[in-house]
């Protein structure tokens, strides 16, 4: 099946490993990947004031750029996203157009320059097409390495699933990680902090906040005994990272090291190329003291 | 009560210019308090969410200048939860298009720390929240 890839800037330059290690899994298990040409950033927060359409005139254009490269390229109407804030965006932009006539309208106009966006497209993030069109079982078929009941804590973060019309699981009790994780072998570690807000592009202005924030979250997940932390998000991972290291003397309990979903399921399926060297180095040694 | 200068100027009175601008009704609000309770930023608030919405309903000018409004991420958690199906993140994001609006920025991109370590989801992001 050929589908369509849209990056987005951090997939591309901090989370390079996300990047590798997604398309690396989704081409094992038969998608060929078709990356959206001349694509442009999405913006990464949606303004949410309905007085104005100008937040989504970049989304949309992504849109329509997604769709002349379906048509010339032929793929399927599946737009993949990997990063949660680009999921977040694109499926708002996309939802305000097509759910209101007098935005669409206002949206075409601000960009005569290119067709009309049609709406035909479908935005899936990496774990809603590892969900619903791999299914838990084919997953499971392909884990050539298990990872042996290895402590996985998974944090969603916030826009995942939040809000609710673009929401990839259940706002307060998703699954979708921890399902992926039992199907390769990993113990999922069900701690309280795992859907809550990490404090976003707080970073910028109010670090401070941020690192305390993270600080109860990684002391969180060391409480209920997890090993590592997995993540779809590059600002979640930048953000539980750094923290760490910022509030190491204030840290009860070790380090957690912080690992992109994609990353462990294509260690578990073999993919050793897909892998930076250090972070497969990681992954093999927790695997081997666990025994 | 703070200065009500728009009313003064004869100028529509926040609660409207909120509907107007986001399309939420934020006489629907009644305090229960559950966006507080939930909201993971609530303890660097100095107005937590609901106590913003009570200032708006009474239309005091104030909760312009809360620092609450800068500190929300828009994690949506109060959204998701709200009893009354307020759509607590969007009259933030209401407040803050209101001052971002009249030039009011909380931030100059180029005295950031960290700046070339940072991600550029975080850069992109905050340029579009304090800007």
């Amino acid at each position: 099946m050929r589908i369509l890839y849209y990056p987005g800037c951090t997939v591309k330059a901090t989370a390079i490993r996300d990047e590798k290690a997604s398309l690396a899994v989704l081409e094992a298990l038969g998608f060929k990947i078709v990356e959206v040409e001349d694509w442009v950033c999405c913006g990464a927060v949606y303004n949410l004031p309905r007085d104005t359409v100008i937040q989504a005139v970049a989304p949309i254009r992504t849109l329509i750029r997604a769709e002349s490269t379906m048509r010339k390229h032929k793929t399927s109407e599946i737009l993949l996203t990997l990063c949660s804030m680009c999921n977040h965006v694109l499926k708002m932009a996309d939802n305000m157009y097509r759910s209101n006539p007098d935005v669409a309208y206002k949206l075409d106009v601000y960009l005569s320059d290119e067709p009309n966006y049609e709406g035909k497209l479908k935005i899936m993030h990496f774990l809603e097409i590892l969900r619903d069109l791999v299914g838990y079982d084919k997953i499971k078929e392909k884990v050539r390495r298990s990872l042996g009941g290895l402590k996985v804590a998974s944090f969603y973060g916030c826009l995942l699933l939040r809000p609710r019309e673009v929401a990839i699981d259940d706002s307060e009790d998703p699954i979708v990680i921890e399902e992926i994780m039992i199907q390769l072998g990993a113990d999922p570690v069900d701690y309280p902090y795992r859907n809550e807000c990490c404090g976003s592009y707080n970073v910028v202005r109010t670090p401070e906040y941020v690192w305390d924030r993270t600080k109860d979250i990684v002391e969180s997940a060391n409480d209920y005994g997890a090993e590592i932390i997995v993540t779809t998000c590059p600002l979640c991972a930048y953000n539980l990272e750094e923290g760490q290291k910022r509030r190491k003397k204030e840290l009860k309990g070790r380090e957690i090291p912080i690992l992109y979903v994609s990353e462990l399921v294509a260690y578990a399926f073999g993919l050793d190329d897909a892998l930076e060297p250090e972070v497969k180095v990681l992954i093999d040694r927790m695997v081997r003291d666990r025994g | 009560m703070a200065k009500n200068l728009w009313r003064e100027k004869g100028m529509v009175n926040l609660a409207e210019k909120i509907y107007e601008m986001t399309g939420e009704n934020v006489y629907l609000c009644y305090l229960c308090g559950k966006c507080g309770a939930g909201c993971p930023m609530a303890d660097k608030m100095d107005y937590l969410p609901y106590q913003v919405i009570h200032m708006i309903q009474i239309n005091d000018m104030e909760s312009l200048n809360a620092k609450s409004i800068w500190i929300c991420a828009t994690c949506f958690t109060c959204s998701v939860r709200c009893p009354r199906n307020l759509d607590v993140a969007r009259i933030m994001d209401g407040l803050r298009t209101i001052k971002v609006r009249a030039q009011e920025q909380t931030i100059d991109l180029r005295e950031v720390e960290d700046l070339d370590k940072l991600p550029p989801i975080a850069l992109v992001a905050a340029g579009r929240k304090y800007t």
